[in-house]
C-alpha cells in the first residue's frame, strides 16, 4: 500500500508542478520538506497539493479520505513535515478504511 | 452545468432546482427528505448537511457519476426569532449548525469536485438580518454573519483554485422561514429597504445566476443584500 501512495504522491506532485511558475516547482523525493521553516511549498501549494492527492485517491483506489483533519495536527510530529512522512500518515488512513 | 443544491426538498431550494432544471442544467438536490418532484436531470440523495460524514459521503457519491461540480448553492437553513433572553442555546447551536457549519462542511466536501471545472462557484444564502442587526435575530443573525465571514474569507482561500465564492442575502421572502414572524415585526424590516416590499424569487434567481454566469469569473467574495439595504 505504501508504494501505492508513494507513486500518487509522486503524480500529485507533477500535477502540482503543471500550475506553479518554474522557479517554484518541486522535485519528489522523501526527504522533501512540505510545510514549516524551509518548506519546499508554499502554504496555498501544500494545499493544492493534498487536494490533488485526496483526488486521486478517489480516482484511483475509490477511497474517500481527508488527510488533513484534527489528528493530523494534533501529532507530536506533524505528518506533513516531508513527503515520506506523508505517504506513511496517508497509508495508515488508508488502511483504517480495509 | 452541474449544480448541487443543499436544502433542495422545499421552499426555496426546490424552486431553485425547478428553475435549473427548466434552464436545462443538471442537478443534484440534497436534503433529509425526498421533494416531491422528479425529473431525468434531477437527481436527490438523502442527507443531513449538519452531519459532516454523511456530507463526506455525499460528495463522495456525487464524485462517482459526476466528477466534476460546477457551482454549490448552500441553501440549506433554518431560522428562528426570539428575544436573546427567550433563546435556548441549544437553539442557537442548532442554527449555526444548520446555517453555517453545513455550509463550511459542504464546501469542504465538494472542493475536490469545483476545482475540475472551468467556471467553479459557491454560493451562498445570508440575511438583510446581518446588516440591519436586527433585534429578536441574534441566533438566526450571528449564524448568517458567520456565512459572510465565510463567504469572505472562502473567496481569498480558494481564490487560486478560480473557485468564486458569494452570498445573496434577501429581504424577507413568503416561505416557510418567515411564517411565524409576527406580521408588524416584518414591516418593520421592509421599513428599513430602500424599496419596500417583499422579494419574489425571481429576485433572488437574478443574483445567483450573476454569480453563476461565466462571465463573473472576477466577482469574487461579494455580498449582494436585495431591498436596498443601505448601510
Amino acid at each position: 500500500m505504501k508504494e501505492t501512495v508513494e507513486e500518487l504522491i509522486q503524480e500529485a506532485i507533477l500535477e502540482l508542478n503543471e500550475q506553479m511558475e518554474e522557479d517554484r516547482k518541486v522535485s519528489y523525493s522523501e526527504d522533501l520538506k512540505l510545510i514549516g521553516v524551509n518548506a519546499a511549498l508554499e502554504s496555498i501549494s501544500f494545499v493544492t497539493l493534498i487536494a490533488i492527492l485526496e483526488d486521486l485517491i478517489s480516482d484511483r483506489l475509490g477511497k474517500n479520505i481527508i488527510i488533513v483533519n484534527d489528528r493530523a495536527f494534533s501529532q507530536e510530529r506533524s505528518p506533513f513535515r516531508s513527503v515520506g512522512s506523508l505517504a506513511e500518515y496517508v497509508t495508515g488512513l488508508l488502511l483504517e478504511t480495509e | 452545468m452541474f449544480i448541487v443544491i443543499t436544502g433542495a426538498s422545499k421552499g426555496i431550494g426546490l424552486a431553485l432546482v425547478k428553475h435549473y432544471i427548466e434552464k436545462d442544467h443538471t442537478v443534484i438536490g440534497c436534503s433529509r427528505t425526498k421533494p416531491d418532484f422528479e425529473h431525468e436531470r434531477f437527481c436527490h440523495y438523502p442527507a443531513d448537511v449538519t452531519n459532516y460524514e454523511e456530507v463526506q459521503e455525499f460528495a463522495f457519491a456525487v464524485s462517482k457519476t459526476h466528477p466534476v461540480v460546477d457551482v454549490l448553492i448552500n441553501n440549506a437553513g433554518a431560522a428562528s426569532m426570539n428575544h436573546f433572553m427567550l433563546t435556548d442555546p441549544r437553539s442557537a447551536e442548532r442554527l449555526m449548525r444548520v446555517n453555517y457549519l453545513s455550509a463550511f462542511a459542504c464546501a469542504r466536501g465538494f472542493i475536490r469536485l469545483l476545482r475540475k471545472s472551468q467556471h467553479p462557484r459557491i454560493i451562498n444564502f445570508t440575511t438583510v438580518a446581518v446588516p440591519l442587526n436586527l433585534e429578536g435575530e441574534l441566533a438566526y443573525g450571528a449564524s448568517k454573519a458567520a456565512v459572510e465571514s465565510l463567504t469572505k474569507v472562502l473567496a481569498k482561500e480558494l481564490g487560486s483554485f478560480r473557485i468564486t465564492v458569494n452570498a445573496v442575502g434577501p429581504a424577507p421572502t413568503k416561505t416557510n422561514l418567515i411564517a411565524n414572524v409576527p406580521k408588524h415585526k416584518l414591516e418593520k424590516i421592509l421599513e428599513q429597504q430602500a424599496i419596500r416590499c417583499f422579494a419574489e424569487f425571481e429576485d433572488i434567481v437574478q443574483v445567483i445566476d450573476f454569480y453563476m454566469d461565466p462571465k463573473s469569473d472576477f466577482i469574487t467574495g461579494q455580498i449582494i443584500y436585495l431591498g436596498g439595504i443601505c448601510r
